[in-house]
């Protein structure tokens, strides 16, 4: 697989606030890419250099191959992007303003097949709507129709799902996974919604005060040695004492009410939930702690 | 490039905001032609006064005509129609910025330097209708109503007649000039729309300079005869009026002439290097601006 974005030495300074701190990183081809910081880390900082919209005080971006700043028109051509909210044109209907932004990336397309791009996103029957008169998730939807109504290669959404309701959310995250898995395209993805992220991210880049702290596979990066297993039952103390007659009684960590947590390999995960219903406890829930929140706090927190 | 500027095109006249432009100067041309319709009489004998007895035995009904009106309405309108083109420059940028579609338009493969030629070429054509529209409204509604005769322009101690034969030609040629001119301020709010993320701003610097910028212009100070009138925008803009203001030979005029036409194509040339500095600032800051909008 070759990479699709290669950023080094990525520096952006405004005045004396360093806001992009010597960021390096590289985004492989096909797969969704993961872009997490707290508020003011520098990732809508970052994106906008990604698309040129904010020139680097330093460094290299260099984007399917070529640098950003040579090459711009033709890498532009070659991505859709939305950043933070979709503003379109209010005064504007959907099919205007998808027909407008193609005709800006090169296309020239007839209503029906206007009609066709607006039809993935459930809008064809709004079409001539003005946008004003639009719900937050309907302009979601023409904003991804607007980011990939040129067919690109590249797909840049920066807090994609801000604003929405979680029908909205879960749309999008339909979506994202149906680009990279079934198109083949390369997603990179900002969002504070952590929970999302860790169900459509196939790897992760966190920054912090504008410098990388964490990079790579999402499974790598979730530390899969020492997860933490919080498992509801009827009766916790009840359950304790059928543990405590096993290996397991060392993986304690703590009981609370009904709930017992335990620490334990990634790997033994599956034979622990074999002999729990071997033991015939009534289990309500397993749920695995160690979550892609729990380990951004743990890296951001201090 | 043309299909940009169609979208460009497309998108001012679109806008509601737009055709406010067109209203405003729509009312005030037909309430100026009702006034002089009906109360005409008086405001030529108010013109005449002191132009001496030869003038005052000929009726008011030959001095009051098309020409006459339209070169009455553009007297009064030249300097209030570059506010209503900074409303359309002014928020070129600025709006897009104000509206979030800035960003937008930057990251689509087009450069800047052509989003910006774009842009401001919509706006040149928005001004350039809207000149049309005084065009049509002060001189040909005009002509409809009062019909033609010759031209009286009065002056200072003068009086400049024109036949009504050598007058559409000096007409088209004072239209062409107050292109030039608001041109000069369309690109004075283009510029200042580039430095802002709110088209609130660039449009009320703009009309703050024109208003600051005439008042200077109007007062008769022999200070600022010499030191300031000559450099500003505003001085040149009635650079229009020279295109009536004939010469004449023992009290004759003559026809087909120009009084002093290197002083008008002075003022386009002053006005045209204004448009090229303020241009050339736009581009070279829009080409290094962070959009953060």
């Amino acid at each position: 697989m070759s990479s699709i974005i290669d950023v080094s030495g990525l520096t952006k300074s405004f005045n004396e606030i360093i806001a992009v701190d010597n960021l390096t990183f590289t985004v492989i081809e096909n797969g969704v890419y993961g872009f997490l910081g707290q508020n003011g880390a520098g990732k809508s900082t970052t994106i906008r250099m990604l698309l040129s919209l904010i020139r680097p005080t330093k460094g290299e971006i260099r984007i399917f191959g070529l640098d950003l700043f040579t090459h711009r028109k033709e890498i532009l051509q070659r991505i859709g992007a939305i950043i933070e909210k979709p503003d379109l044109y209010k005064y504007l209907t959907a099919i205007e303003n998808l027909n407008l932004f193609a005709t800006m990336s090169g296309l020239k397309l007839k209503r029906k097949q206007l009609m066709d791009k607006l039809e993935k996103v459930g809008l064809a029957e709004r079409a001539d709507s003005k946008i004003k008169t639009y719900s937050q998730g309907m302009k979601q939807r023409l904003g991804i129709a607007v980011a990939l109504v040129h067919d690109p290669d590249l797909i840049v959404l920066d807090e994609p799902m801000n604003g929405l309701d979680p029908q909205g959310i879960a749309d999008i995250r339909q979506l994202i996974n149906h680009l990279s898995k079934d198109q083949g395209k390369t997603v990179f993805i900002s969002s504070h919604l952590l929970s999302e992220m860790e169900q459509v991210a196939d790897s992760l880049l966190i920054i912090h005060k504008g410098k990388k702290i964490a990079e790579g596979n999402m499974i790598e990066l979730l530390n899969p040695e020492q997860s933490r297993i919080e498992v509801e039952t009827r009766s916790a103390k009840e359950f304790e004492l059928q543990l405590k007659q096993t290996d397991w009684t060392n993986k304690i960590i703590s009981i609370n009410g009904q709930k017992i947590t335990m620490q334990m390999k990634r790997e033994e995960i599956p034979s622990f939930v074999q002999q729990m219903a071997e033991m015939k406890q009534d289990i309500f829930s397993i749920h695995k702690k160690n979550s892609l929140e729990d380990y951004f706090l743990s890296l951001t927190s201090h | 490039m043309i299909q940009l500027l169609k979208i460009e095109i497309f998108k001012i006249f679109k806008r509601p905001r737009t055709y406010i432009a067109f209203a405003v100067i729509a009312l005030i041309i037909i309430l100026i032609q009702i006034a002089l319709k009906f109360g005409g009489k008086e405001y030529v004998g108010l013109m005449m006064s002191g132009m001496g007895d030869s003038f005052e035995e000929i009726p008011s009904k030959i001095i009051l005509n098309g020409y006459l009106v339209c070169f009455v309405i553009l007297n009064l309108l030249l300097i209030h129609i570059p506010i209503l083109v900074a409303l359309v420059s002014g928020d070129s940028i600025a709006g897009e910025a104000n509206m979030g579609t800035l960003r937008l338009l930057v990251s689509k493969p087009v450069s800047r330097i052509q989003l910006l030629i774009v842009k401001f070429t919509a706006s040149v054509f928005y001004t350039m209708i809207l000149l049309i529209w005084v065009a049509v409204l002060a001189l040909f509604l005009s002509i409809l109503l009062f019909g033609v005769n010759w031209l009286g322009v009065p002056r200072e101690l003068q009086f400049n007649v024109m036949e009504s034969d050598d007058v559409l030609w000096r007409y088209a040629l004072a239209f062409c000039f107050a292109a030039i001119g608001l041109i000069c301020v369309s690109s004075l709010a283009f510029m200042l729309s580039v430095f802002s993320d709110n088209s609130i701003g660039p449009i009320v610097i703009t009309v703050c300079v024109i208003i600051v910028f005439t008042i200077l212009t109007q007062m008769q100070i022999p200070f600022y005869d010499e030191t300031i009138k000559p450099y500003l925008f505003t001085t040149h803009m009635l650079g229009w009026k020279g295109f009536f203001y004939v010469k004449a030979i023992d009290g004759v005029t003559e026809k087909g002439s120009i009084e002093n036409f290197p002083a008008i194509i002075k003022s386009a040339a002053i006005l045209i290097g204004y448009t090229a500095v303020f241009l050339g600032t736009a581009f070279w800051y829009f080409k290094r601006k962070n959009i953060l909008s």
